[in-house]
């Protein structure tokens, strides 16, 4: 489980060029950064890992990493 | 099978204005009048030259979508493409693994036909525009 939320750190540092710290720091608000290009970047980047669709309305929700975190476990184990 | 009718190259700019002069330079003329759409957050106008078309667009708010690209310095944002059936279109490129941006919605740059955008898994955004109006 813990691989989840290191992986998707990852991919968010990655994209927003920052050090992947604790996962609950990673929001949106914190990061100015993290705008609607690399938005989606980062959910293109989410599904093409861990092999899983968001829909329209869960890509605009999403607000930080934890809950990217949520939906990716609620996906694979749905 | 669905056919992709390539339409214009989406360019954003901080200035409407600005811009069209330095693209009649390049000898774009403009095509038709600046138009407003509050939906989209934008303002814009169409430009040709010798068959190619651009769309000029300037957000109206900073929370317009233009705005992460012009901070990034990107100005050739997205291709636009006329499509008989964007339902059916949607559906092929989200099979392909395309994320949809933003549902279909009338716009004001094309008589109120729908309109959505897809981000591509090349990273490409596109445009599709319906070319007749859903009834």
């Amino acid at each position: 489980m813990v691989e989840i939320e290191n992986a998707v750190a990852q991919i968010i540092a990655e994209v927003l060029e920052i050090n992947a710290g604790s996962i609950e720091q990673i929001t949106r608000e914190h990061y100015a950064a993290w705008d609607s290009l690399n938005h989606l970047q980062i959910m293109m980047a989410i599904e093409e890992t861990f092999k899983v669709r968001f829909t329209p309305g869960e890509i605009a929700d999403i607000r930080n990493a934890e809950e990217i975190v949520a939906l990716i476990r609620e996906k694979l184990n749905g | 099978m669905v056919k992709l009718e390539m339409h214009h190259i989406g360019i954003v700019t901080r200035s409407l204005e600005v811009e069209i002069q330095h693209y009649e330079n390049l000898d774009y003329k403009l095509e038709g009048n600046i138009f407003e759409d509050p939906l989209q957050k934008i303002r814009g106008v169409f430009m040709v030259n010798n068959g190619t078309r651009i769309e000029l667009l300037e957000g109206l708010s900073e929370t317009a979508p233009t705005v992460s690209f012009l901070k990034k310095g990107i100005q050739m944002y997205h291709q636009g493409f006329m499509v008989s059936n964007i339902d059916t279109a949607i559906q092929k490129f989200t099979d392909d693994g395309a994320i949809l941006v933003s549902s279909p919605v009338p716009a004001v740059a094309f008589e109120n036909r729908r309109i959505a955008f897809l981000y591509l898994k090349n990273r490409l955004l596109i445009e599709l525009i319906e070319k007749e109006e859903k009834r």
